[in-house]
C-alpha cells in the first residue's frame, strides 16, 4: 500500500471542528469528483484484466487449491447475547447438563458406531455365504457331475456367475456413491483428516453419507473388490459422531430437539474425533489404536479430557461389536470376540536378535513398494480426475474393476497348479476347501486364498503352516493384489486401503519368510507367519505412512505386544524410506482434492513473507449500522462466510480499494441471515423480535444458506437499517501488517482460526494531529483466510527448499 | 471295523467287576490321612489306564472315537463317581471328592482326566461321530453312532467289497495302511482293473464325504477323516486311479473372457482419454490479483452512497425510508 508511513487526510469524513454545512458540501463535492475518477479507473482496469485473463488462465497446473472449501467455525462469537447468557439463573444448570451430556453422547457414539460396524460385518458375512457357499459351490458341484463323460468344460459358468455377482454388488455401491452421496467414495480417511484439520468438507458427516458408506462398503467388499472396510468404518464412525451429537438429521429433516448445546463446529469437532476413534476401535478391535489414530491423523486440537472421552467411546464401540458378533456367532455374552479385522493370535511368538536386520530389510522393501504404490495411484487419480469425470464413465469403471477382479481371481486359480492334499493345512476351514481342477482329495491352495473375505485371507497368510502356500502362489497373489488395489483405490465406491495393503504385504512377507527359511535351513523355528506380519506392517506403513497408531493397531489386532519392537522398527524404517520419495497416500489424495489443509509445520523458507503479502486487501466490510439492502446485496453476491465490521468505509482518493476505518468486530454470514430472518431492524428504534438462544453460535448450515428470496424481504424491509454492533464478535483475532507467515500459520493451526484480520501498525504520527493518529492505528487493512495461508507450499527442488504459491481454482 | 467296535467294549464290560479291583487298595500307608480314599483312586487309575491304552493303540492313524468310546464312557462314569464321593471320608474328616480334586500342588489324576477329555476326545471331534447319551448316575450311558458316520461306513464297505472282489483275498487288511510292505506287485498290477471296476463306488463314497466335509458346521470326527485320507491316498497315489481334471477344456471360455475384458478396459480408457480433459478451470493466483472490478468493487465500497449520506445527516429531522424509494 502506498499510503504507508504517510499521514492521510480523510477527505471524506467530517472534521468535528468544522462547520457541519460547509463540511458536508466539501465531502459531497469531493466524493462526486472521486467517484467519476474511480469509475474511469475501474473501466480501464476491466479492459486490462480481460486481456490478462486470456493469457494467464491457460496454465494447466494440477497444483491448486479449490475455492469451494471453507473453514469450520471454532470461535464463539462473544457478543452481548453471549455475555448475557451467563447472567441467567439457569446457566449453572446448563453448564452441568453440558458436561453430563458430553459423556452421554460419547456413550451413544460408541454404541452406534459399534452397531454400524456389526451391520457391515454381518452383511459381508452373508454376502460371502451366498456367493461362495451357495452359488459357486453349487455350480462347482454341478460341474463335477456334468463333467463325467463330456468334453466341454463348464467351469466358465462358475466364472461368469462370479463376475456377475461381483458386478451386481459393485453397481449398488457405485450408484450409492455417484448418485446419492459422492463424498462417500473412497476410504474417507482423507476427508476426516481434513474435517478435523478445520475444513468444512460439504456433506462429509451427513446421515445420507453414512448410509451410503455403510451399505456401499458392504457391497464393495462383498463384491470382491480389493477393498477394506476399515477406512470407511472410520468415516462412518466420524459421521455417527457428528450425527448423534447434533440430535437432528438434515438428510431426513428430523430434529429430535436434544443436544442443542452441541450444535456448533467446536463441539462437533470433538465428537467427530471421538467417532473416528470409535470407528478404528470397531474395525480392528483396537481402542487404544483408535485414540492414537485420531491423535496422529486428525486432531489438530487436543486436550486431556477429550482424550479420555474418546477412549471411552472407543471402548464402548469395540465392546458393542464384540457383543453383537458374539451373539451372531452363537456365543452370546462372550466378550472376547475380537473386532472386524482380528488378525488372529500367534501361537509361535519366538524371534531372535539376529532376525532384527531381516525385519529392517522388510521395512526398506515396504517403504519402496509403498512409495511406488503412492506414485502410481496418484498418477492414476490425476488421470481419473481429468478424463473419467462423467457419471456414466465412473459407473462403468467400477463395473470394469469388479469384473476384472473376479476374473483375475478365477484366472489365478486356473493358472496356478498349487494343489495341496486335504489335511495339509489344519487351520483351513471347510469353506476354503475347493477342489476346482485338482485331483480328488486335494484342494486348490490358491482358491482357498480367493474363496474368502480378504480379512480371512490375511489370517491364513499369518497363521498357516509353512507348507500351505507355494512360492508361485504367493508371488502371483502378491503382484495381483498390488495391482488390483492400485486400480481399485480411487474408483467411486467406498473402499479402504488397509486390508488390501496388509494382504499384499502379508503375501510378500510370507514369501520373504519362506526364502529366509531356505537360506538358513539349519535354523529351526522360522515361522513365515511373523514375516508375513512384518511385511503387512511394512506395506501398509509404506502406503499410509502412519506410525504410532499403526503400531498400536497391529499389536492390538494380534493381541500381543511381543512383536511390538519389530513392528515399530519396520514402520520406522518404512516411513523413512518412503518419505524420501513422496508423501503418504492420504496426503496425496488431499492435495489432489485441492483441499487447503494446514500441515503440522509452516512451510520452510517463509520467514520473509509478511502479512501484507499473505492477506487479501479487497475486503467486503460492513459498518456498524448498515442498510438492509446492502446486506442483502452482499449476501446475494458473495460467498464469504463472515464480514469484518469497521467504524467507517471511505472511498480512497488514491486507489480503487476503499480506506477502512478501525476494526470493530466481526459478524458471520449465518448471523446476518438470522438477523434478517427475524427482522431485527431498527425501525422504531427497538428490536421487538426475539433471537434464538444459541444465536452466538450460529452455524453455516446449508439450510440456512437457502436462497434469500425465501425470507420474503419486502422493499420496505430493505430500506430499513440494521444495527450490527450488539450481535458482532467484538474482538476478533488480528495481527499487524509485518507479521511473518510462520507466525500466522501457527496461529491458524493452533487456534483453528477461520479469519485473521490484518491491521495497520503505522503509528509514527506527529502528535499534533491526534485525531488522525487514533484513526490510523488498528485500521483494517486486509483479511487472511485459510486459503491465503495454505496457498504457500514448500517444495524441494535440487536439494533446496522453496516456497511456491499455489493457484486457487474458482469454479 | 464293527469287530473293532465290539470286541474291546465287550472286554471292558466284562472287566467292570474285575477281581483285582475288589482287593484295592494295593498301597496301604498307615501314615496316610487319606487312606480311606486310596481304593477309589486306584479304581479310577484303572479306568484311566484303560482309556490311555486304547487311545495309544489307536493312535496311528488316530481313531479313538470309534474304537474307545466304551473306555471313555467307563472313564467318565467313574470320574463322575469320584467327584461325588460325599459319603466317604478321610481320616481328617474331608470327603474323598475333596481329597482327590482339591489337591495341593499337583493332581495327577485330574490332569490326566483333563487330558483325556479335552486333548483326546474333544480334539478328535468325537461328538461328530459318536453321540453319547449320558446317564452317569445309574451307569447306563448309551453310545449311538451318528447317521452320517454309519452312512460313511456303509459306502466305505461297499467300495472295499468291490476292491476285495478284484484282488486276492488278503488284500483288504494290509491295504488299510498304505505303503504297507505286504502290498505285492500283483496287487499293483491289479490296480488299473480296480480303478475301472470300483470307480463308481469310490465316487459315491467321495461325493458323500466331500459334501459333508465342505459344509460348514457339519463335521466328521478325526477317525473318519483319517480313514478317508488313507483311502484317498491309497486310491490316488498307490493305485494311481486319480484322474486330474482337464484344464484345457475351460481354456477357451477363459481366453474369450480375458480378451473381452482387456478390450473393454482398453477401449474405455482410450475413449475417456480422447473425449475428456476439456474442462477449463478458472485458476487464480492471489498474489497477482488485480484490484476488484464491477460488482465486487461496488460491494467493497461503503454502503453510504451519496443519497444515503444525505439521509444519514438529515435523518434526525426527516422521517426516514419512505421518501427514499
Amino acid at each position: 500500500m502506498t499510503s504507508r508511513g504517510r499521514v492521510r487526510t480523510s477527505s471524506n469524513s467530517l472534521d468535528p471542528n468544522e462547520d457541519p454545512v460547509s463540511g458536508l458540501e466539501r465531502v459531497m463535492s469531493n466524493s462526486n469528483l472521486e467517484q467519476m475518477a474511480r469509475q474511469r479507473r475501474r473501466h480501464e482496469e476491466e479492459l486490462l484484466f480481460s486481456r490478462q485473463i486470456e493469457e494467464s488462465d491457460r496454465t494447466d497446473s494440477h497444483e491448486a487449491l479449490s475455492a469451494r472449501y471453507e473453514s469450520l467455525n471454532y470461535e464463539v462469537s462473544e457478543n452481548r447475547l453471549y455475555r448475557d447468557a451467563e447472567k441467567k439463573p439457569s446457566h449453572q444448570l446448563t453448564l452441568w447438563r453440558i458436561s453430563r451430556n458430553r459423556w452421554f453422547v460419547c456413550f451413544l457414539i460408541g454404541v452406534f458406531t459399534g452397531l454400524v460396524a456389526a451391520f457391515i460385518d454381518i452383511m459381508v458375512h452373508y454376502s460371502k455365504d451366498i456367493k461362495f457357499n451357495w452359488i459357486l459351490k453349487y455350480l462347482i458341484s454341478k460341474c463335477g457331475e456334468e463333467q463325467r463323460g463330456t468334453t466341454a468344460g463348464c467351469m466358465w459358468t462358475v466364472m461368469i456367475a462370479w463376475i456377475g455377482y461381483n458386478c451386481v454388488l459393485v453397481t449398488i455401491a457405485a450408484i450409492l456413491v455417484i448418485y446419492v452421496a459422492p463424498i462417500a467414495g473412497g476410504s474417507g480417511i482423507p476427508q476426516i483428516k481434513c474435517y478435523l484439520n478445520g475444513i468444512a468438507i460439504p456433506e462429509v458427516v451427513r446421515l445420507k453419507t453414512l448410509v451410503s458408506k455403510a451399505i456401499g462398503v458392504a457391497c464393495s467388499v462383498g463384491g470382491g473388490l480389493c477393498a477394506g472396510k476399515e477406512g470407511p468404518m472410520i468415516h462412518s464412525g466420524a459421521a455417527v459422531g457428528a450425527g448423534v451429537s447434533q440430535g437432528k438429521s438434515y438428510s431426513l429433516g428430523i430434529d429430535f430437539g436434544v443436544f442443542r448445546e452441541f450444535r456448533n463446529d467446536r463441539e462437533r469437532r470433538d465428537f467427530v474425533s471421538a467417532g473416528a476413534a470409535a470407528g478404528v476401535a470397531a474395525a480392528f478391535g483396537a481402542p487404544i489404536g483408535g485414540v492414537l489414530f485420531s491423535l496422529e491423523e486428525g486432531a489438530s486440537f487436543w486436550n486431556q479430557n477429550l482424550t479420555w472421552r474418546m477412549f471411552f467411546s472407543a471402548m464402548i464401540s469395540s465392546f458393542t461389536v464384540n457383543w453383537i458378533l458374539s451373539w451372531f456367532n452363537g456365543r452370546s455374552g462372550w466378550l472376547s470376540w475380537t473386532g472386524l479385522a482380528n488378525f488372529g493370535i500367534f501361537e509361535n511368538k519366538d524371534y531372535n536378535i539376529w532376525e532384527i536386520p531381516l525385519f529392517l530389510l522388510i521395512g526398506v522393501i515396504g517403504g519402496c513398494l509403498g512409495a511406488l504404490f503412492n506414485y502410481l495411484n496418484t498418477r492414476l487419480t490425476e488421470f481419473r480426475k481429468k478424463y473419467v469425470s462423467s457419471k456414466f464413465g465412473r459407473l462403468f469403471e467400477c463395473l470394469l474393476v469388479a469384473a476384472v477382479s473376479g476374473f483375475l481371481a478365477f484366472l489365478t486359480i486356473f493358472a496356478i497348479d498349487d494343489c495341496q492334499p486335504i489335511g495339509a493345512n489344519p487351520t483351513a476351514t471347510s469353506t476354503q476347501i475347493n477342489q476346482m481342477w485338482c485331483k480328488k482329495g486335494e484342494y486348490s491352495a490358491v482358491a482357498s486364498l480367493f474363496f474368502q473375505n480378504p480379512e480371512e485371507s490375511v489370517k491364513s497368510l499369518f497363521h498357516s503352516p509353512i507348507n500351505s502356500f507355494g512360492v508361485m502362489t504367493l508371488v502371483i497373489f502378491g503382484i495381483e493384489y498390488f495391482l488390483l488395489t492400485l486400480w481399485t483405490f480411487g474408483i467411486s465406491v467406498p473402499s479402504g486401503v488397509f486390508i488390501p495393503a496388509i494382504l499384499t504385504g502379508a503375501a510378500w512377507g510370507r514369501l520373504f519368510g519362506i526364502l529366509v527359511e531356505r537360506l538358513f535351513p539349519s535354523v529351526t523355528g522360522i515361522d513365515p507367519g511373523k514375516y508375513a506380519l512384518a511385511g503387512a506392517a511394512a506395506q501398509l506403513g509404506g502406503v499410509v505412512r502412519m506410525t504410532i497408531s499403526l503400531t498400536a493397531i497391529i499389536m492390538e489386532a494380534t493381541k500381543d505386544i511381543t512383536f511390538g519392537l519389530p513392528i515399530m522398527l519396520v514402520l520406522m524404517v518404512t516411513k523413512w524410506v518412503g518419505d524420501m520419495f513422496n508423501e503418504g497416500l492420504y496426503d496425496s489424495h488431499i492435495d489432489l482434492a485441492e483441499v487447503p489443509i494446514l500441515g503440522w509445520n509452516p512451510p520452510k523458507m517463509s520467514r520473509n513473507i509478511l502479512a501484507d503479502r499473505v492477506m487479501r486487501k479487497d475486503v467486503v466490510a460492513l459498518e456498524r449500522r448498515e442498510r438492509v439492502s446492502r446486506i442483502v446485496e452482499i449476501l446475494r453476491s458473495t460467498l464469504h462466510h463472515g464480514f469484518p465490521v469497521v467504524d467507517r468505509i471511505e472511498e480512497s482518493p488514491y486507489e480503487s480499494l476503499p480506506d477502512y476505518g478501525r476494526l470493530k468486530g466481526y459478524i458471520l454470514r449465518s448471523q446476518l441471515f438470522k438477523l434478517l430472518e427475524n427482522r431485527i431492524f431498527e425501525e422504531e428504534g427497538t428490536s421487538s423480535n426475539a433471537l434464538p438462544n444459541d444465536f452466538y453460535e450460529c452455524q453455516d448450515d446449508d439450510d440456512q444458506m437457502k436462497s434469500l428470496n425465501d425470507l420474503g424481504l419486502t422493499q420496505y424491509d430493505e430500506s430499513c437499517w440494521l444495527d450490527i454492533e450488539p450481535y458482532m464478535h467484538p474482538h476478533p483475532h488480528r495481527v499487524p501488517l509485518n507479521t511473518s507467515l510462520p507466525f500466522i500459520f501457527r496461529l491458524f493451526r493452533g487456534l483453528g482460526l477461520r479469519y485473521l484480520f490484518v491491521v495497520n501498525d503505522d503509528n509514527h504520527v506527529s502528535s499534533s494531529v491526534l485525531v488522525q493518529f487514533i484513526f490510523q492505528i488498528f485500521q483494517l487493512r486486509g483479511v487472511i483466510t485459510r486459503k491465503d495461508v495454505a496457498r504457500f507450499r514448500e517444495r524441494r527442488r535440487n536439494h533446496e527448499y522453496h516456497v511456491d504459491e499455489l493457484y486457487i481454482s474458482e469454479s | 471295523m464293527l469287530r473293532h467296535f465290539l470286541i474291546p467294549s465287550f472286554l471292558i464290560l466284562s472287566s467292570f467287576s474285575t477281581p483285582e479291583l475288589d482287593s484295592a487298595p494295593f498301597t496301604d500307608d498307615p501314615w496316610d490321612l487319606d487312606g480311606p480314599c486310596q481304593k477309589y483312586v486306584e479304581k479310577f487309575a484303572y479306568y484311566q489306564a484303560e482309556m490311555v491304552a486304547c487311545a495309544t493303540n489307536w493312535s496311528i492313524p488316530p481313531k479313538v472315537c470309534t474304537n474307545c468310546y466304551q473306555n471313555y464312557i467307563n472313564f467318565k462314569t467313574y470320574e463322575f463317581e469320584t467327584k461325588n464321593l460325599n459319603n466317604v471320608f478321610s481320616l481328617d474328616n474331608r470327603t474323598c471328592s475333596q481329597v482327590i480334586y482339591d489337591n495341593y500342588l499337583l493332581s495327577y489324576s485330574s490332569d490326566i482326566s483333563t487330558a483325556l477329555t479335552s486333548k483326546i476326545w474333544e480334539k478328535s471331534r468325537c461328538d461328530s461321530c459318536v453321540t453319547i447319551t449320558w446317564s452317569l448316575h445309574d451307569n447306563k450311558s448309551a453310545p449311538t453312532f451318528t447317521d452320517r458316520t454309519i452312512q460313511f461306513q456303509q459306502r466305505l464297505y461297499e467300495w472295499r467289497n468291490c476292491v476285495v472282489n478284484y484282488t486276492s483275498g488278503d488284500v483288504l487288511d494290509p491295504k488299510m495302511v498304505p505303503n504297507d510292505p505286504f502290498l505285492t506287485p500283483e496287487d499293483l498290477k491289479n490296480s488299473s482293473k480296480i480303478c475301472n471296476e470300483c470307480k463308481s463306488e469310490f465316487d459315491e463314497l467321495y461325493k458323500f464325504y466331500w459334501k459333508i466335509y465342505t459344509t460348514p458346521d457339519v463335521d466328521f470326527c478325526v477317525d473318519v477323516e483319517t480313514t478317508m485320507n488313507d483311502t484317498i491316498h491309497l486310491w490316488d497315489d498307490v493305485w494311481q486311479c486319480a484322474e486330474r481334471q482337464d484344464r484345457n477344456r475351460d481354456l477357451f471360455g477363459i481366453m474369450v473372457t480375458f480378451a473381452t475384458l482387456m478390450l473393454l478396459t482398453a477401449l474405455f480408457y482410450a475413449a475417456s482419454y480422447i473425449q475428456g480433459g476439456g474442462q477449463q478451470r478458472n485458476l487464480v493466483r492471489y498474489s497477482r490479483l488485480s484490484d476488484p472490478r464491477g460488482q465486487r468493487s461496488r460491494l467493497l465500497s461503503s454502503g453510504i452512497s451519496d443519497a444515503d449520506l444525505v439521509h444519514r445527516f438529515v435523518s434526525s429531522t426527516v422521517p426516514p425510508i419512505h421518501q427514499m424509494r
